[in-house]
């Protein structure tokens, strides 16, 4: 009995024999070490949900209008109907496999940063299966829409966004931002990789003034179809038709979300530079605090160098913690957006987007070298004996 | 064993140079028990700092086992200090959220076999049942046995001890000496004190003033 009663008071060798642990001293000194890594973790968690969903601008366009990595559109400048001219050009391209004529109308979107226009492609009866299979996209629900019915078939993504179910009215002429003459019913749904609408050319035609007429031109495969774009964008002239292609899309969007990028990056590199300076200043007091520990190590015959890896090695297991504990919160504060706030809404967000937490890596190593930096010169300096005399 | 050669340590002070430690010659042999004493002020702290090699003369030398420290390099002198040289000083300071026992094993990192060296010390020393407690929860007395036991844990050749019963009562200091007294069947001891009663039991006193030696007693 007596024996156990000793054992029991005598710590465990594997925690006894590493006494200057990192770990040791984090879960020791919880006082003062959870206060710093609870910044780092406020700081990665700001900076990785504000990155996630600033960059679902580029997920959302990209997905919104992701069919145009299938088809390029070639639409009119002076006319209703592209000019034979251009046409000629398009179907004497041997690699154009297929050529559509589609009228389209369009509809809107919500997305977190406004309302984004929507195209519903007028198609004839046969081109809708040729036109889903090529988009990689099939019907789930409901059905196509008839030749010259008001109707159309939306993608299940479109119609969550736009609370719909099959048998609402899409577009009527009393909804300002999808107007139409007519009520246009949502007659079927469609699931695929991309969003997709579609709608009976000859309703648009009828009901839609002036009727445009623009031609959609698929390459054999998605794989080629820059090569198309490419070649097509090199042989038409642009005075008689303008192509919309996936490529000037990206294109357009990196430029235009340029700036924002860029007030995203000041922001980011003044936020971490503002919490790499507090971080180095609180290390510089704990170290004051522990000046006397320091000198008793150094006296101890502990070498300047041993004395700044260990501080190195605890701000590096806190901001590895906080980071860490940073980035599974981020993600945690994102599943649950995206689960109760854009899902429901039909609006895109990627919890789990990497490039997005690649943002919050600055903040870590900053802050460890802040704090090396602000901490070194006073270890190096520090006298051992000043202190002893003085506290130890 | 240990040998200081006319060692002087001087600084500066306003527009003056004061000797902390002037020309003192003094030696530590393998087994003995050396005090230094003398007034506050007196330079024996300076001259411990000396010894150890935690300062370097201003003139003379130091030697431990024929190797002149000041000639040692930064990294040597460390590795002096951990490996052959033990420490006590006046302030029994621990590292405040480290058990006693994790304390002692400060001196010694990772050697497993230090563990149960550690343990032998605390049941010499009466330390078995405080192992697990932490600094604040000891009193003065076993605090400076738990230092005593971390100077020792690393079997070193030489414990050098500034003022190590200045911060306690009568009974514990003279527990402390009696433990660091009876090191001398391992080491040396060398002592800094104020308190001739403190060196008794020494081999041999160093007695200074004013940074000067002013009389070696052999006991």
């Amino acid at each position: 009995m007596q024996t156990a009663e000793k054992r029991e008071a005598i710590p465990p060798i594997s925690a006894a024999t590493n006494p200057l642990s990192a770990w040791l001293f984090f879960r020791r000194n919880l006082s003062r070490t959870a206060p710093v890594a609870l910044v780092i973790v406020l700081s990665v968690v700001l900076i990785g949900t504000v990155v996630t969903i600033i960059r679902s601008i580029d997920l959302t366009v990209l997905t919104v209008y992701g069919y145009n990595r299938y088809f390029l559109v070639a639409v009119p400048r002076n006319g209703n109907r592209v000019d034979p001219r251009a046409e000629m050009t398009i179907r004497a391209e041997p690699m154009a496999k297929q050529i559509y004529r589609i009228s389209v109308c369009f509809t809107n979107i919500h997305t977190i940063f406004g309302k984004f226009p929507f195209v519903l492609f007028g198609l004839t009866q046969e081109e809708m299966p040729k036109m889903l299979r090529l988009t990689r996209m099939k019907l789930v629900e409901g059905r196509l829409p008839r030749e010259g019915e008001a109707a159309c078939a939306l993608s299940v993504g479109i119609a969550r966004n736009r609370n719909l179910k099959v048998g609402d009215v899409v577009l009527a002429p009393n909804i300002e931002d999808s107007f139409a003459p007519v009520p246009v019913k949502l007659v079927g749904l469609l699931d695929g990789e991309n969003w997709f609408a579609v709608t009976s050319k000859e309703f648009v035609q009828k009901n839609y003034f002036p009727p445009l007429e623009e031609i959609v031109v698929a390459a054999p495969t998605p794989d080629q179809q820059p090569e198309l774009d490419r070649r097509l964008s090199k042989a038409l002239d642009k005075r008689q038709v303008r192509l919309f292609t996936f490529g000037q899309l990206v294109r357009e969007l990196r430029s235009s979300l340029r700036n924002l990028y860029l007030i995203m990056n000041i922001v980011i590199a003044i936020v971490v530079l503002v919490i790499a300076i507090m971080m180095g200043m609180l290390s510089n007091i704990f170290f004051m605090q522990r000046l006397p520990e320091f000198a008793l190590l150094a006296a101890m015959g502990y070498t300047r160098g041993m004395l700044l890896w260990r501080v190195v090695r605890e701000t590096a297991l806190l901001v590895a913690l906080g980071w860490t504990v940073g980035v599974l919160l981020s993600m945690g504060i994102l599943w649950g957006l995206y689960w109760w706030v854009f899902e429901p809404r039909g609006m895109l967000l990627q919890p789990m987007d990497w490039q997005a937490y690649q943002y919050t890596v600055p903040v870590p190593i900053a802050v460890l070298a802040f704090a090396a930096m602000s901490v070194g010169p006073r270890l190096l300096a520090m006298d051992p004996v000043l202190v002893i005399e003085r506290k130890v | 064993m240990l040998v200081t050669d006319e060692v002087t340590l001087a600084y500066r002070e306003a527009d003056r140079v004061v000797l902390a430690v002037d020309r003192v010659s003094v030696e530590v042999k393998q087994g003995e028990f050396v005090g230094i004493m003398g007034p506050s002020g007196s330079g024996k702290s300076s001259l411990l700092y000396l010894m150890s090699g935690l300062k370097l003369p201003t003139s003379g030398e130091v030697r431990y086992r024929n190797r002149v420290i000041h000639l040692l390099s930064e990294r040597e002198r460390m590795q002096l200090r951990r490996r052959e040289f033990g420490f006590v000083f006046q302030q029994p300071y621990l590292l405040p959220y480290l058990t006693a026992l994790e304390n002692v094993l400060v001196a010694v990192p990772g050697d497993r076999e230090a563990y149960g060296r550690a343990l032998e010390l605390f049941e010499q020393l009466g330390l078995s049942h405080l192992a697990n407690r932490y600094p604040h929860k000891l009193s003065g007395g076993e605090r400076q046995r738990v230092c005593v036991a971390r100077a020792m844990v690393h079997q070193p050749q030489i414990i050098f001890a500034d003022e190590p019963t200045a911060s306690l009562d009568h009974i514990n200091g003279h527990a402390v000496i009696r433990l660091l007294a009876d090191y001398r069947e391992r080491g040396a001891v060398v002592v800094v004190t104020h308190d001739p009663e403190m060196l008794a039991d020494a081999d041999r006193v160093y007695s200074l003033r004013d940074g000067r030696l002013v009389q070696k007693v052999h006991v």
